[in-house]
């Protein structure tokens, strides 16, 4: 490699970018300890030694823009455990997503960036017209009456509602049944909510390749529809990274919207609290263990944001019969196996060896579910059951929360 | 936006720092049943430690001279050098401090154990001895092999770059004749080998099988030995299990010999006080910095975490500072300013020059000037500004922050910690016995 050749002015915009970052994040710090990477499920992946302190030299020795052109950048599950263990307090997880928008976007491997573009042309990332939408929602909601034995209304863009619910749309497309779910719970807590025709999508894939302009755009059509319908609170589905995104993004792009978000997970608890559910944790029979969504947990309470790792198990000691926590947890979690659109980037083998680091903590903590409370999550962990040929499967809050109520007759 | 109200940020004390001072003086708020908050920017100097605990391990430092009996050496320090942050507590106060601290980790799972007037040895990954007073389960066996001098082999594992077993017999060999080393490849013990990293090796080690078929790769290579040395890796909160487990199997002693970062010793007290706190309702905030400390319009304090964009505010009655030294960032030297507190952006008030800093030799002599830098503060540990009275009502400060004592040279880092924050805290609960109630006074 010669270093005379000239910079094209995408890589000298890299570098300049990244060094630039680097020094904001307080890179100059870097004590090169190796907390970062000792903590790191991928950093052993292929002998690629993806070692954050690598990042941070590269960016200080000048070479920045060589970062953007490595695989590692997507292999990183962005989940910021790099960032909490740092003890000089450099984010590490934002210098790879950076790196990652100076990736010209159809150079960007997998789906993740087609998902991304779908979000924002069809306004769900899974291509569901708004016949399909509404028609898969009312199929759900007449099952929904076979088991209640009664009327169920879904509140379609109901104005001046308490909350407007936002959904995962691998829900209508993949796991329709557990919308029913869903609605169940809102039902049964009594409270007044609303369920959009438009703009329900309840994940950001755009944070994913850091394309600021459709997270804007999709966060500002959301926002619109939201203060369209008058709602009071969005309730942030089952998906981390859709709140970490929402919340990160309104604070990036300078949004103020005029209503309050609220996970979903902490909706529960407070229900709980109130005493607004009649539950049965023995129709939760088996163990259960929880597994902490980095989003919504580790980089949620870094940011500042309410985190859901306290309440989530509140919800669990109340839903199910018996519970184990697995460890490290909470903000020390291991991922999934699935961030930061690992599912989409296609790097197969990566995604499996590094998963192994949450197959050991489940293996050990002997649970024969595991409760995820975050749509990706599920898909990760049932993914490395799969894999590695595990017992044990992964299970949606909703699912235990809607089994656990018991409806008078 | 968040579903918090403002009320809900409101706490009587506010502990700023989880290092050994903070997460101590956090221990002493819960232990009074104060509201309290501890917000933090990263997870603090504990897993940068060995996981034994310093009480004072050399005094005078220019003699360096390691002291038998610590408490001895203490009243002789404090004795001599009234702005130590020893002597602002005074004996009596540093004896309550490392009590309590003593009886609490003694019973916790990694099993402390110390020796009440006398300091322990223990030999270390540099292959060098080092004094210290509390010990965990695995550190004790540690000082126990080197006492005793008895065969020992030490482990080193292929491919893991921070431990030498040659480098640690070589340098201890002519003192202890009966140390032998040995390598050993784990890789051949797992399915699909991995990089090895003290944290992915302590998760191996927490499962039995492995451990069964560890004890049978080195049964050949023990000969003699009664004890077995490892790099700091056997483990997690299950650290007491495997050393029993390992040790009955081999029928040797297993011990650990602490690593520089990431050291688990440390990481595991460390990972114990967030636990027992949080579980006791202390509301844990890390990840984000404390930018701005200042009085509260409605009395009391308040201080701003940084968030992505818009920071968020938190009222305490009162605050402790304990945001270490120029690492941890609770101090940082200005080209222009000279060496100030981070937070409250306070001038230490240095009677010397930037030359007189440092001195020529190294780690010769009575010690860097600059390491004594640090906060003023009165016998009740709130900072001074230069004329004598206090920055702010309600503020208190404890940990390595603190001005008048050299800690890598005393050896003395974690028992300043640990007697500053419990006294920090006490001094809180007299001032709120007295009516006190921060900036309303």
């Amino acid at each position: 490699m010669s270093s005379k050749k000239p910079l094209t002015p995408e890589q000298h915009h890299a570098r300049e970018t990244l060094r630039r970052l680097v020094y904001e994040a307080g890179g100059d710090r870097c004590l090169s300890c190796g907390a970062c990477v000792d903590g790191c499920p991928i950093a052993d992946w292929n002998d690629e030694r993806l070692d954050p302190r690598r990042l941070v030299r590269l960016v200080q020795n000048g070479v920045g823009e060589t970062v953007a052109d490595q695989d590692w950048i997507w292999h990183c599950t962005n989940c910021g455990r790099c960032s909490w263990n740092c003890p000089v307090g450099i984010d590490l997880s934002m210098i790879i997503a950076t790196a990652r928008g100076l990736v010209p976007r159809g150079d960007s491997p997998g789906n993740i960036q087609r998902t991304a573009d779908l979000h924002r042309a069809v306004h769900n990332n899974m291509q569901i017209s708004p016949e399909d939408w509404i028609d898969t929602v009312e199929w759900m909601a007449e099952e929904l009456e076979g088991e209640l034995g009664e009327k169920v209304e879904i509140p379609f863009d109901k104005q001046d509602a308490e909350l407007v619910v936002t959904i995962n749309s691998k829900l209508p497309q993949y796991y329709p049944m557990d919308l029913q779910d869903v609605f169940k719970i809102f039902r049964a807590a009594g409270v007044s909510w609303s369920l959009p025709r438009d703009w329900w999508e309840g994940t950001n894939y755009a944070m994913f390749t850091n394309d600021l302009d459709t997270w804007e755009y999709t966060l500002r059509q959301q926002v619109q529809k939201v203060e369209q319908l008058r709602g009071k609170v969005l309730a942030y589905t089952e998906c981390g990274h859709g709140y970490f995104a929402t919340l990160s993004g309104y604070e990036r792009f300078g949004i103020e919207p005029g209503f309050e978000v609220i996970h979903v997970v902490n909706l529960y608890a407070k229900w709980i609290r109130e005493g607004r559910f009649k539950l049965d944790p023995s129709r939760n029979p088996g163990s259960y263990t929880l597994h902490d969504p980095c989003n919504a947990v580790r980089k949620a309470a870094m940011a500042g944001y309410p985190s859901i790792a306290h309440d989530a198990r509140y919800v669990m000691e109340h839903v199910v019969q018996s519970y184990v926590e697995m460890t490290p947890n909470r903000e020390q979690n291991y991922c999934c196996s699935g961030g930061g659109g690992a599912l989409l980037a296609g790097f197969k083998h990566a995604r499996n060896h590094y998963g192994r680091s949450k197959v050991d903590q489940v293996d050990r903590c002997e649970a024969q579910f595991v409760c995820t409370p975050c749509v990706n999550c599920f898909d990760g962990i049932g993914n490395l059951a799969s894999e590695y040929d595990r017992p044990w499967r992964p299970i949606h809050m909703w699912k235990l929360l809607a089994r656990a109520i018991v409806l008078d007759e | 936006m968040t579903p918090m109200n403002r009320s809900s940020r409101s706490y009587d004390v506010a502990v700023i720092g989880c290092g050994l001072a903070g997460l101590s003086a956090a221990r002493q708020c819960v232990a009074h049943g104060l509201r309290t908050v501890l917000l933090a920017h990263t997870p603090g100097s504990l897993p940068y430690t060995s996981g034994a605990l310093d009480l004072l391990g050399v005094y005078p430092t220019e003699t360096k001279r390691f002291r038998s009996n610590p408490w001895e050496a203490l009243s002789e320090l404090i004795d001599r050098e009234p702005t130590h942050p020893y002597a602002r507590v005074g004996l009596r106060g540093v004896r309550a401090a490392i009590h309590d601290l003593e009886e609490y980790l003694a019973d916790s799972p990694l099993q402390y154990r110390h020796r009440p007037n006398e300091n322990m040895a223990i030999i270390t990954a540099a292959g060098t001895v080092k004094p210290s007073y509390m010990l965990p389960g695995s550190l004790a066996s540690n000082s126990l092999a080197f006492e005793s001098r008895r065969p020992t082999l030490i482990v080193a594992i292929e491919g893991f770059p921070n431990f030498s077993s040659e480098q640690v017999v070589d340098n201890l060999r002519d003192r202890w004749p009966g140390l032998r080393a040995t390598r050993i490849d784990l890789g051949q013990l797992q399915d699909k080998p991995r990089r090895p990293m003290a944290n992915q090796l302590a998760d191996e080690l927490e499962k039995p099988d492995f451990r069964a078929r560890l004890a049978e790769l080195l049964r050949p290579s023990l000969g003699q030995a009664k004890f077995l040395g490892f790099p700091a890796i056997l483990g997690h909160d299950g650290v007491a299990e495997v050393c029993r487990d390992l040790s009955a199997r081999l029928d040797v002693e297993v011990f650990e010999i602490p690593l520089i970062s990431p050291s688990l010793p440390g990481q595991r007290l460390q990972q114990l006080m967030e636990h027992d706190l949080r579980a006791a309702g202390v509301t844990w905030l890390q990840g984000a910095p404390v930018t701005r400390l200042e009085k509260h319009p409605d009395g009391g304090l308040q201080l701003f975490r940084k968030g992505k964009v818009a920071d968020t505010i938190y009222r305490a009655d009162h605050v402790v500072l304990a945001t270490g030294r120029f690492v941890g960032g609770g101090l940082e030297a200005r080209r222009d300013a000279g060496v100030c507190e981070t937070l409250l952006g306070v001038k230490i008030e240095a009677t010397v020059s930037r030359d007189d800093w440092h001195m020529s030799t190294f780690l010769g002599g009575p010690g860097h000037l600059i390491n004594r830098l640090g906060l003023s503060v009165d016998q009740s540990l709130r900072p001074l500004k230069p004329d004598g009275h206090p920055i702010l009502p309600g503020l208190v400060a404890a940990g390595g922050l603190l001005e008048g004592h050299d800690w890598v040279r005393e050896k003395s880092g974690a028992g300043i910690s640990v007697a500053t924050g419990y006294a920090a805290v006490h001094a809180i609960v007299s001032s709120r016995n007295k009516g006190g109630r921060g900036a309303d006074k």
